[in-house]
């Protein structure tokens, strides 16, 4: 029985990687010839003056856009690389967890038959808000 | 510009090989202790203990694992775990659509968690802020599910 579950397993697993791979490598390829392109840098320039609503300073932008198309790992190397302060890392941070792989994770969530321009919506409203709430709170103490 | 094309092509390849990496390395050992658990019934019984959970998000029990995966390990492997479970068990959209409200918001939280934290952020307070997100949407359309069903029972 044990045995035969390992097999079974096993099997399942790679079926289950073969999905996820269909679905993740082409959008990851996509994702690596927009960094390399001046889209990502335009985006960045426009949201800059925005981040003035969650009391960041505009570098903060580079961060919270690069988690859109690349991951968490990424909006780290870009909050070193602007060098944000404490208070600052934690806001951005909060921001960068709740909106972040935007495009791979719609593709996921296509993948199981769920709207993408609601979840989409929905992280990037979340991230918002919660971005203004505690910008108020770090702006406050 | 020839440049750019081949760090283009070599990242992607180089790339693709790690995501490719990382998804079996984790998801062919999930998958074998999925279906251990399952053939021992181990799943089963667990389910039917935290039913008070499932039941609080709105979910049938047997998203519990999808659920698990997406909130420890990552919202891709959960997915995976959920493409997997509807295959097993009868996961409706409703379920499938309220799983995903919460993991949205909240997945991956270890290894999110630690990496934020070397740079200085406490988890608790991502965590807390996630949560914050994660359980009133799921609630709110947990309840705007129940009173459609109830619309359409009366109709």
């Amino acid at each position: 029985m044990l045995v035969g579950a390992v097999k079974i397993g096993f099997k399942k697993g790679l079926i289950c990687c073969w999905t996820l791979i269909k679905i993740i490598v082409p959008v990851y390829v996509l994702i690596i010839v927009i960094k390399h392109t001046p889209i990502m840098g335009f985006i960045i320039g426009v949201f800059s003056p925005v981040m003035r609503i969650f009391y960041l300073p505009g570098q903060a932008a580079v961060p919270w856009i690069t988690s859109f198309f690349l991951d968490e790992y990424g909006a780290i190397a870009a909050i070193k690389a602007v060098g944000l302060s404490g208070k600052d890392i934690t806001i951005i941070a909060i921001m960068i967890i709740l909106a972040h792989s935007l495009f791979i994770e719609a593709a996921i969530i296509k993948k199981l038959g769920l709207s993408i321009i609601f979840f989409t919506s929905y992280r990037f409203i979340a991230a918002v808000i919660m971005g203004i709430i505690f910008g108020l709170v770090g702006g406050v103490v | 510009m020839a440049e750019i094309i081949l760090t283009i092509i070599k990242e992607s390849i180089l790339g693709s090989l790690g995501v490719i990496k990382s998804l079996a390395i984790v998801i062919i050992p999930l998958m074998i202790l999925i279906q251990i658990m399952t053939e021992y019934k181990l799943i089963e019984r667990l389910s039917n203990k935290t039913k008070f959970i499932t039941d609080f998000l709105g979910v049938s029990k047997d998203t519990l694992i999808p659920l698990l995966i997406g909130m420890l390990v990552g919202i891709s492997y959960g997915a995976g775990a959920i493409i997997d479970a509807k295959d097993r068990y009868d996961l409706s959209n409703n379920d499938i659509f309220l799983v995903m409200c919460f993991l949205v918001p909240f997945h991956g939280i270890i290894e999110i968690s630690l990496i934020f934290w070397v740079i200085g952020v406490n988890p608790v307070i991502i965590i807390i802020a996630r949560l914050f997100v994660a359980i009133p949407v799921t609630l709110f359309f947990k309840k705007q599910i129940a009173k459609k069903e109830m619309q359409e029972l009366k109709a």
